[in-house]
């Protein structure tokens, strides 16, 4: 492993990769810190400046985009209360409270220190746990691969926001339905292309992650109109106050960093989870954990409360890259989007990935490391300068994305048709967002789509077109039980909700 | 049975893998080998029955309460602006082969920043054609990327 290390960072350490680094966390944060853009968003822009690049360097760039992206989010939750991704809400519970009584600077330091905390952490434990997954996962088989997509696509589905269960599975099958689009994956068979010559090669992943993400959250920002909040105006006009932090702050910190560290990178490796319930739990749990006075600043501007959340989503983040390194499995659809760069680079991840091109492997966990520091040791003193950014006109910046959107999706094909079909499935993904459909599922079953049917039809092909391979491989019946057990909550749950609502309705 | 959003989008799924379903069966299957257990149509297939299964659920399902008026908070949507950002994006689809890159883009983000409320003349003129130019520069000259501009073939500046 510590071969493994030394090609990482010497990989990593190169300079055009550490620009990329740098590069790619301050642009993570700008773009993060936009109300309403996430890391996906972030990433697919990206994803067309990375052609080209060697398959290294685009990761790296698009690991340390990945992290800016958390960390900007955390930036705008705190001073004006506008989360800019999910995985940040929690932040703002008492980030915000923070700010509001002039300690904006010491909300941010704990915010970075925080981060940058639940990232090493999770660093450290993805450098332990990925190359003995991958070990692990060498055995694995096509039937293997395919139980595990299906767990993969059941619990992002399962684990999609209280009362959305069903709209998040509804979404996973318009993903797995558009990957069927063009040529059959073993046959010449073209399948949904309707005569039409544009359909062939069916839809790009590109396109169809800039359209529901990028596009659709800028239009959104107008339909919203969300321009220029005078929060932001105010917050970077505003005094931030000190960085530094008391003895006794750092004393609260600490134990709840420590906590949610590991809780954050064991909830990131699950499949479907990801920083957004890792930042929630672990708010949760620290509230629970709290006793007397520190229970009573919560809501208020407590300092656990506010290191918990923040911790766990970076750490919680490091731990996605798991799946998707050592199974070639994304857990999220930040990682689905990361699985799509890596196959546009010629690259399929999984367990061969560890050992076929090491440098990839490892530079990419080294680097993310590496963002860490950046993040803190530039970001954190630049951080007043960088929120004036939140000022920004939108007037001027929604454009600005569409365009670079459009074109990104254009030079892949040189196809005017793929702008015309983005402006349809944006339209698409913005009216189902005001529904509350979530897009992740559609973009990671889209991903995977492809995959796992040629998976399906391997397992199938060996096992004499019987299905049985799901309860008779001991792996398989592992995750074929832990999928049932994942689908068995959400339904139960919204079976109990049913009954409530018809009681009510009948009397 | 009230008809709410949910139900509704519901309905549109179910009518939406209905007709996948329906396409489904049309695919060609070449039975080249005839153990194979997956042919092209088999999962589309399943994935209708799943699909409409899912959708029939949404129908079934209980709408969550909701205030008197469905969608309140659609009238204070800016529902103009967005249509008509659609629009200058599908404009800007059409016109970037026949009109040329340089001037497509320029003219895309020109009207996006008026539509969105930019008065600022000097900002509208900074962050549009320099913007347009540097990237289709960075294109040609660094990165080796080629666009087909047919008004800069015109003009001569690129051939």
């Amino acid at each position: 492993m510590s071969e493994g290390i030394l090609i990482g960072l010497s990989t990593a350490m190169q300079p055009l990769n550490l620009l990329m680094v740098f590069v790619g966390c301050f642009a993570g944060t700008f773009i993060g810190m936009l109300p309403g853009l996430g890391p996906i968003s972030a990433i697919a822009l990206m994803i067309p400046i990375t052609y080209g690049f060697d398959p290294a360097a685009g990761m790296i760039l698009m690991a340390g985009v990945y992290y800016g992206a958390v960390f900007g989010g955390s930036t705008s939750s705190i001073l004006i209360n506008a989360p800019g991704i999910a995985g940040t809400v929690a932040t703002a519970f008492e980030g915000y409270p923070l700010a509001q009584r002039g300690d904006a600077g010491k909300a941010l330091a704990i915010a970075a220190y925080a981060s940058f905390a639940g990232g090493t952490i999770g660093a450290v434990l993805l450098l332990a746990a990925a190359p003995a997954l991958a070990a692990v996962a060498l055995s694995f088989q096509s039937a293997d691969y395919f139980a595990l997509m299906v767990l993969g696509l059941t619990a992002v589905s399962a684990f999609a926001a209280r009362g959305q269960f069903l709209k998040a599975m509804m979404m996973t099958v318009v993903g797995l339905m558009l990957a069927t689009v063009g040529q059959d994956v073993s046959s010449d068979t073209y399948r949904f292309t309707f005569g039409q010559v544009d359909l062939l090669d069916g839809f790009s992943f590109l396109l169809i992650a800039m359209a529901t993400f990028a596009l659709s959250e800028a239009l959104m920002v107008v339909l919203r109109r969300q321009m220029v909040a005078p929060e932001a105006l105010a917050a970077t006009k505003g005094h931030m106050g000190s960085l530094a932090l008391s003895r006794g702050e750092i004393r609260e910190m600490v134990p709840a960093i420590l906590r949610a560290s590991p809780f954050g990178f064991l909830i990131g490796v699950l499949p479907g989870a990801g920083a957004t319930i890792a930042s929630f739990l672990a708010y949760g749990m620290e509230r629970n954990v709290a006793r007397g006075e520190a229970k009573a600043r919560f809501g208020k501007g407590s300092v656990r409360g506010l290191a918990a959340p923040e911790t766990a989503n970076n750490a919680a983040s490091t731990g996605s890259f798991v799946p998707l390194l050592t199974l070639g499995i994304p857990g999220s659809g930040t990682t689905a989007v990361m699985l799509g760069a890596l196959l546009s680079f010629g690259i399929q991840p999984g367990p061969s990935l560890f050992q076929d091109r090491p440098e990839v492997f490892w530079s990419v966990i080294v680097s993310m490391y590496l963002g860490n520091v950046i993040l803190l040791i530039l970001n954190l003193p630049l951080i007043p300068y960088i929120a004036r950014l939140l000022t920004l006109p939108r007037q001027i910046l929604v454009p600005l994305i569409l365009f670079f959107s459009l074109i990104g999706v254009y030079l892949v094909s040189f196809n005017p048709f793929d702008i015309q079909a983005m402006v349809a499935f944006a339209a698409f993904a913005l009216v189902f967002r005001l529904m509350d459909y979530p897009m992740a599922p559609l973009i990671l079953a889209f991903v995977l789509g492809r995959l796992m049917e040629e998976n399906l039809r391997r397992a199938l092909l060996i096992n004499d077109g019987s299905i049985s391979f799901l309860w008779e491989r001991p792996i398989c019946l592992g995750i074929t039980i832990v999928t049932i057990v994942v689908l068995a909550v959400p339904i139960f749950d919204w079976w109990r909700q049913r009954r409530v609502v018809t009681a009510g309705e009948g009397g | 049975m009230r008809i709410g959003r949910d139900r509704l989008s519901g309905l549109f799924f179910l009518a939406l893998c209905i007709a996948y379903g329906v396409e489904a069966q049309t695919i060609q299957v070449f039975w080249a080998d005839p153990n194979d257990p997956l042919t092209p149509k088999t999962f589309p297939t399943a994935l209708a029955w799943v699909g409409g299964f899912i959708a029939f659920l949404l129908v079934v399902s209980p709408e969550p309460p909701e205030p008197s008026h469905p969608w309140p908070q659609l009238k204070r949507f800016d529902w103009l602006r967005v249509a008509a950002l659609l629009g200058f994006m599908v404009l800007y689809g059409s016109a970037l082969q026949r009109v040329g890159f340089l001037v497509s883009s320029t003219a895309f983000l020109v009207a996006g920043f008026l539509l969105l409320g930019e008065r600022r003349w000097w900002m509208i003129a900074a962050a549009s054609l320099p913007v347009v130019a540097f990237f289709q520069f960075s294109l040609h000259g660094v990165l080796g990327i080629y666009i087909a501009d047919p008004f800069l073939e015109w003009l001569g500046v690129i051939r």
